[in-house]
């Protein structure tokens, strides 16, 4: 057992990706403890725009606002967002994709057009249309990121789900008189979630970059509350005589997509059910 | 004769674990010694370090493997790669159980040969191709001119494991290492194998060295035999071949009503209902009795388990079950039914749901029942502490009678069995077999019990049924003697991978079935 539980610790990706996602989530939930306090509220007078130093590590802002203070709050949005918007894609995706690959072949053949569909229509443009039409906010830019990344999952859901309705324990249940839902519930479903968790952790990165690419066009999240997005967005003006403002936001966006992907890289090889199987042997 | 070829004195191997300088031994102390022409068998269980064995011989040990012992061929003592390096090949060389990754998937059958022909015979060109055309002839692969041109996906799992033989031969060895070749084939083709290696080392005066985990292959090699365990060889007894058909006492032919009857059943798969898989099958499966169905691998044997047992709809024909017109019955009429019909399948290992306990999956069976799972258990005698276990915890055989119960929880009249022991050692398979003898008299079972063992559904079912093809060929009481010469080749065991039975055309009218003895039906032959 101690053996086993050391091979998994050696897996390159697995062990920096935990540390780095953990890390991330620490610092968003401690985030009002370790920096109490409006973290939008005006800074003193004398401290605008003030580099690096040891009474504030990252600088300050235009407003004398603590970077670091900033970013550990709005690691809290970002990664809100991150979430709620992939567990919308994957909720919507697997629902999709468990309909299509174990549906009648006339549902699978409708969904897979709408879902190629969706795919093709260029997602950002459909972005900036809803966000310039509604008003910004965190409820909304979840719902339009979410709603605009659940087609891969579908794909991913429906291939899967098609190879688990050739097994032998599915064709079992069916004869034991489970109805279709039952089947999908109680015997499929419980099979896909490895695959289902790393796709969700693969996403997460993706769907930060997102948020923050539309709260740099100003069309994302709208100061107060903080978000990375927006750090890099109030920053860009003053790249040359005010760099820490965007590069430190810049660098916490860069580890996270980094530490999420190599986490769902870990896992995935981790879930394999053909290693784990050379595993037991070994 | 007489001149020892391979000689293998104390060989200890074991593994350097980084960061543990003692290497775990896993053969310890193995004593060998084969003469030319010699006929040998190595049996062991998985993992008892066989193709580790072989891989010393042969000077091939994976990396952080240590060895020590001696290893001589033809007395010359083998220590470095470079003693090896000649041995190999015109000496003796190794053939793999896994021939679509022994073969290069990019080159040609024939490219391959020639290229082994030019390197240890010498000739290429017309004159390789030839000798490629006769290595193919020996491994009885037919057409060998067409399998030159064929790439290894293109070939069956069979013909790539003669090709490959054909690529071993190519060096003219004077031992052939023949490494678990046959563990992925079925019976049929696994029996043909082994009298093919026989054939070829009387032939060419070729010392054979058989590695295997499988008594049946053992036995038909026969020859010197020992048992790998505990990392030593032992020698093994030779044991004879399983006896042949012990024929029971002619059974009382079935009246009356049948549990489950099938008329003009015909099957196929998505678009192919002018190409049916199974055609015009009738079945009858009374209570307490079991009925074989035979027939080589791809035969249509399980399509038409899937159509009774409701997985798939047959395009023509009705099955009746009880009263019930089964093929007409919808949405809860339909899946209550159904459960009368249950199915074991062949892999015991797809058969369970993975993320699924014992207990869970035995009380969905009883239709939500926690309360049940005990008895069932206790039913097909498995020790009750497996309830809380995974699949993965358990072994082939009790996977197999865990299915057993999740089928019994069902409380079904109809039992089929699609190869229930295929993937079990022999006493598995007999334990399996017995156990559904006696559900078949406790329960009134009727059983369907499908293989292409003929000689074993003959000792265990009152008849069987023959199908090549997809059409019934002949009903056989098990006492009779079988007529239809598909029914022969089946009982003999032979049955070439390449060889094309004579097909009944598509669209024809089926010559009839004639009896020819009481309850024994003949397809195609005057009464």
């Amino acid at each position: 057992m101690t053996h086993r539980s050391a091979s998994w610790w050696r897996d390159s990706a697995l062990r920096p990706g935990l540390v780095i996602s953990l890390f991330l989530a620490l610092i968003a939930a401690t985030a009002p403890l370790l920096f109490p306090g409006d973290p939008s509220a005006l800074g003193e007078e004398g401290a605008r725009l003030a580099p690096p130093s040891s009474s504030h590590w990252l600088g300050t802002d235009l407003l004398g606002r603590d970077v670091l203070a900033r970013l550990a709050h709005g690691s809290r949005v970002s990664l809100v967002i991150g979430w709620l918007a992939v567990t919308v894609s994957v909720v919507l995706g697997t629902g999709v994709g468990l309909l299509a690959g174990l549906g009648p072949r006339r549902l699978d053949r409708a969904l897979m057009l709408a879902t190629d569909l969706f795919l093709a229509f260029p997602r950002i443009f459909l972005i900036l249309l809803l966000v310039s039409v509604l008003r910004p906010s965190v409820g909304l830019i979840v719902v339009v990121l979410g709603f605009s990344g659940w087609m891969p999952v579908a794909r991913l859901v429906r291939a899967e789900a098609l190879s688990l309705r050739e097994r032998d324990f599915v064709a079992a249940a069916r004869g034991l008189g489970l109805t279709g839902l039952q089947t999908a519930r109680r015997h499929v479903l419980p099979n896909l979630l490895p695959t289902v968790v790393v796709a969700a952790t693969m996403r997460v990165g993706g769907v930060i970059l997102a948020e923050s690419f539309l709260s740099f066009l100003g069309l994302g999240v709208q100061d107060p509350p903080v978000s990375w997005g927006v750090m890099i967005q109030q920053g860009r003006d003053h790249l040359l005589d005010g760099w820490w403002l965007a590069a430190f936001p810049g660098l916490a966006i860069a580890l996270t997509v980094v530490g999420y992907n190599l986490l769902g890289d870990g896992l995935r090889t981790r879930l394999d059910p053909r290693r784990g199987r050379e595993a037991r042997h070994g | 004769m007489g001149e020892v070829l391979l000689e293998v004195g104390n060989l200890e191997v074991g593994f350097h674990r980084t960061g543990d300088p003692v290497a775990e031994p896993v053969l310890a102390g193995v004593d060998l010694a084969l003469e030319a022409g010699e006929t040998a068998v190595v049996i062991g269980s998985s993992g008892a370090g066989k193709s580790l064995l072989m891989r010393a011989v042969m000077g091939l040990l994976p990396a952080g493997a240590v060895w020590s012992g001696s290893i001589a061929w033809m007395g010359r003592s083998l220590r470095s790669e470079r003693d090896w390096r000649p041995v190999r090949g015109g000496g003796m060389t190794l053939v793999l159980q896994e021939p679509l990754a022994a073969l290069n998937p990019v080159r040609t059958i024939g490219g391959q040969l020639t290229e082994i022909i030019r390197r240890h015979r010498g000739p290429a060109g017309a004159e390789a191709v030839r000798q490629a055309i006769g290595l193919l002839e020996e491994v009885k692969l037919e057409d060998p001119q067409r399998i030159l041109r064929r790439f290894p996906h293109q070939l069956s799992g069979g013909m790539r494991q003669r090709a490959l033989l054909a690529g071993a031969l190519a060096c003219d060895p004077r031992l052939l290492i023949a490494d678990e070749i046959t563990s992925a084939q079925d019976a049929m083709n696994r029996d043909a194998l082994a009298d093919l290696l026989l054939d070829l080392g009387r032939r060419r005066a070729m010392a054979l060295l058989v590695v295997t985990h499988q008594d049946d292959l053992a036995a038909r090699i026969g020859g010197r035999t020992w048992r790998l365990q505990g990392g030593r060889l032992h020698d093994e007894p030779a044991r004879p071949p399983r006896p042949e058909v012990a024929v029971r006492e002619a059974p009382p032919l079935r009246t009356g009503a049948p549990v489950l009857s099938a008329r003009g059943l015909a099957a196929g798969y998505d678009g192919g209902a002018d190409r049916p898989v199974v055609r015009g099958v009738d079945l009858d499966l009374w209570r307490g009795s079991a009925t074989g169905l035979a027939g080589k691998s791809g035969c249509g044997k399980s399509t038409f388990a899937r159509c009774l047992a409701g997985h798939l709809d047959p395009c023509a024909g009705t099955l009746r079950l009880g009263d019930l017109d089964f093929l007409e019955l919808r949405g809860r009429e339909f899946r209550s039914a159904r459960r009368s019909i249950q199915m074991l399948f062949q892999d015991p290992g797809d058969s369970l749901n993975p993320r699924q306990t014992v207990a869970d999956a035995l009380a969905e069976a009883a239709g939500g029942d926690p309360g049940k799972a005990a008895a069932l258990l206790d039913e097909v005698g498995v020790d009750a502490a497996v309830a809380g276990r995974f699949p993965h915890a358990m072994s082939g055989g009790q996977r197999q009678r865990v299915a057993l119960a999740r089928c019994l929880g069902a409380d079904p009249m109809v039992l089929i069995a699609d190869e229930p022991t295929s993937q079990l050692d022999r006493p598995g398979e007999d334990r399996i077999l017995d156990l559904l003898a006696r559900l078949q008299e406790t329960r009134g079972l009727a059983l369907l019990v499908i293989s292409h063992d003929l000689g074993m559904l003959r000792r265990r079912c009152e008849r069987v049924l023959i199908m090549d093809d997809g059409v019934l060929l002949e009903i056989l009481p098990a006492h009779a003697r079988p007529l239809h010469p598909a029914t022969a080749a089946l009982l003999s065991g032979e049955g070439d991978p390449g060889d094309e039975s004579p097909k009944i055309p598509y669209g024809n009218e089926l010559p009839p079935l004639v009896e020819v003895g009481r309850g024994h039906f003949v397809r195609g032959v005057e009464a």
